[in-house]
């Protein structure tokens, strides 16, 4: 069983927030750089399946710049049994699409794969979208918000989150998986001290984009800039003493004079 | 943590150790931070608990689960040698972790000072038989290391020990009283001292390893302490009717116990020191947090010079005390000797946190007085650091001593 675990590196939450330095490319001490803690969900996930198979191996993948060597790193000393890193420093390409077209190209490359696992969404932007990308460059069938998964000869029975539910699913492998931060994995495993002595000599793979024949992967969304909201000019007005009938209509005719729609108090 | 890894990377480490320096404290702060402080409260108001009728003492509910995780992630190999399967890594990245410990909860963080002596002298003056026994335990956390020094009539003058050893065949039998065990009823090492020579003074003691396994009901817990602060954690008063210690587990020369001991001593104060500067940080923080929340007199009561005075003295002891116990456990890593320096770190940091801690109570006002606020357990627990592990009072005997021998030279 070979599973492909794909990583992302994001800016620390305790780090400062810096409208300006949003990617961890941007950023120059390596303290503010966390792995996605969605994605540790997904690692967790792998290696259980692992052991549970008896057999196999999982691979973290990431895209990102040197910056990120810190979480390729650390998904070693959760128990990873290798990692490639995909050089991101020049061209700091983030839009997703983008991303998306050169994982697959990277999973194509490294070819021997059974099961692809990604976080459900990133802390950053939190879109979600990686895995049914991939899966739909690659031509895989996919599932996600994945909390529990067998595996069954060269089938996977999973139970993925629904609104108000989990619903189970059959797949083919190889097949893409999203894991849900609740159920099975929810609590991913801690580094070791044992694991972070082999992850500090293990050397990480960097390989080029260039080598992976992508073809175009030219982003589909274009990207401005990202800004704090202006401050808000309003005060919050406070109707506390008096009448209740007349503070209550005090609160009508005021929110009527701000052009709110009050349907049935009209 | 960026303060730590930056004092840590001014240190001589190569890139390899600066990469698992800082893989190692990120793990641990996040374990610290986002498991041990939300227990923290409940183990101030649960407390250790001992039964009278089976002797037996328990650590509040969740600390020993909490325990197995740090056993998990190797916490407790990271200074035991190679040999016997520990990391063999610095000892200042171990006092580091307990600074980040202590951040956490002082409580949960006693399980590693005290471990870390147990290796130290074991390392240093067990008998081959005992390194092989006891390391691997310790570094695994199977057995927790105890320290059974003071006695009811032996504090601060160790030397006035009267637990007696009695030499039968291969065997020691000791018979006498313990008090302040960190530990004691739980641990699987207690180290201890007791006469081997009455007649010989401070050079009459020996020092030992208890082994529990051995000693079997020859060792009992008499009863816990109610204690101000440090509630979460066990500190007994043990009996020992005959406990038997076998020859292995004699530590150094007989009747060499004394100078050993108190040469080791030393080594445990920068971990007490580590201990004062995580208090410390908690407290300032805390205390930065609420001064920018809480609002008087059109303001939050941060940007009021009263109180921003108070947190610019409150930042710069932090910062003081954190390069001092770095510094004196890298000297210590270093293999220099630290006997005066361990002292400076020790009184120096535990009696700064005495005076962050009451600021951060005084920054609260009424609230740092209530129990639904943190400041006012950091500022019990506080209390005991320029207590144990030798008092203030015998830091500066030290420390003079150390200052008045090289003029007189």
């Amino acid at each position: 069983m070979n599973i492909l675990v794909f990583v992302k590196a994001t800016i620390d939450r305790n780090a400062p927030l810096d409208p300006d330095e949003i990617f961890p490319g941007d950023r120059d001490d390596k303290a503010d750089i966390m792995t996605n803690n969605y994605d540790k969900h997904a690692i967790e996930a792998a290696l259980r399946i692992v052991e549970e198979k008896g057999e196999g191996k999982v691979t973290a993948v990431c895209l990102g710049s040197d910056m990120a060597d810190k979480v390729v790193k650390e998904a070693i000393a959760m128990g990873c049994h290798g990692a490639i890193r995909i050089e991101n420093s020049e061209t700091e390409i983030t839009n997703f699409f983008s991303v998306a077209k050169i994982l697959a190209a990277a999973a194509k490359k490294i070819g021997e794969y059974d099961l692809l696992l990604f976080g459900m969404q990133s802390y950053d932007f939190g879109t979600a979208t990686m895995a049914p990308m991939v899966s739909e460059f690659l031509n895989l069938p996919v599932a996600c918000w994945v909390e529990k998964v067998l595996v069954e000869g060269n089938k996977l029975r999973v139970e993925k989150v629904i609104e108000g539910g989990t619903r189970s699913m059959e797949l083919q492998l190889p097949a893409v998986l999203s894991i849900a931060s609740t159920g099975d994995y929810e609590e991913p495993r801690y580094t070791s001290v044992r694991r972070i002595m082999t992850a500090s000599k293990t050397e990480v793979p960097v390989w080029e984009i260039d080598e992976l024949n992508v073809g175009n992967y030219e982003p589909n969304v274009k990207f401005d800039d990202i800004e704090k909201p202006p401050a808000r000019a309003e005060k919050c007005a406070i109707f506390s003493d008096g009448d209740p009938a007349e503070m209550v209509s005090e609160l009508v005719s005021t929110l009527k004079d701000k052009g709110l729609n009050l349907g049935a108090f009209k | 943590m960026k303060q730590i890894m930056k004092i840590l990377n001014n240190y001589s480490f190569n890139k390899e150790e600066q990469e698992q320096n800082q893989m190692i404290l990120d793990m641990v702060f996040e374990l610290a931070m986002n498991e041990i402080i939300e227990k923290e409260q409940d183990w101030d108001e649960e407390g250790a608990k001992f039964d009278p009728e089976t002797k037996k003492v328990y650590y509040p509910s969740g600390m020993m689960d909490l325990y197995k995780k740090c056993q998990q992630n190797d916490l407790f190999s990271i200074i035991v040698p190679e040999k016997y399967n520990g990391f063999e890594l610095s000892y200042t990245l171990w006092t580091a972790l307990i600074e980040i410990m202590a951040r956490a909860s002082l409580a949960f963080s006693m399980f590693f000072p005290s471990q870390g002596l147990n290796i130290e002298i074991i390392k240093n003056f067990g008998t081959p038989e005992a390194k092989e026994k006891y390391l691997p335990l310790l570094g695994s956390g199977d057995a927790i290391g105890a320290m059974a020094f003071s006695e009811p009539n032996a504090g601060s003058d160790i030397s006035a020990v009267s637990t007696k050893a009695e030499k039968e065949g291969n065997s020691y039998y000791l018979t006498g009283n313990k008090i302040w065990l960190s530990h004691g009823g739980a641990a699987g090492t207690y180290i201890t001292f007791a006469v081997t020579d009455k007649t010989a003074g401070p050079r009459g003691l020996s020092a030992f390893i208890i082994d529990p396994k051995i000693a079997g009901d020859a060792l009992e817990v008499v009863r816990i302490e109610e204690k101000m602060g440090l509630h979460g954690s066990i500190t007994s008063q043990v009996a020992l009717d005959r406990a038997e210690v076998p020859k292995e587990n004699l530590l150094g020369a007989e009747n060499d116990g004394f100078r050993l001991i108190l040469g080791s001593l030393a080594s445990s104060r920068i971990g007490i020191a580590a201990q004062a500067v995580g208090i410390m940080e908690t407290a300032l923080q805390e205390s930065i947090n609420y001064s920018l929340q809480r609002t008087q007199f059109g303001k939050p009561i941060g940007h009021h010079q009263a109180i921003s005075f108070k947190l610019a003295d409150m930042a710069s002891l932090v910062h003081q005390s954190r390069l001092l116990y770095l510094d004196t456990a890298q000297m210590k890593h270093r293999g220099e000797d630290t006997r005066v320096e361990s002292s400076v770190a020790k009184y120096a940091t535990t009696e700064a946190a005495q005076s962050v801690t009451y600021h951060a109570v005084q920054i609260h006002g009424g609230y740092g007085y209530s129990r639904e606020y943190r400041v006012e357990r950091l500022f019990r627990d506080a209390r005991v650091l320029t207590i144990y592990e030798g008092t203030s009072e015998m830091q500066k005997t030290i420390i003079s001593r150390g200052a008045l021998s090289r003029a007189e030279k």
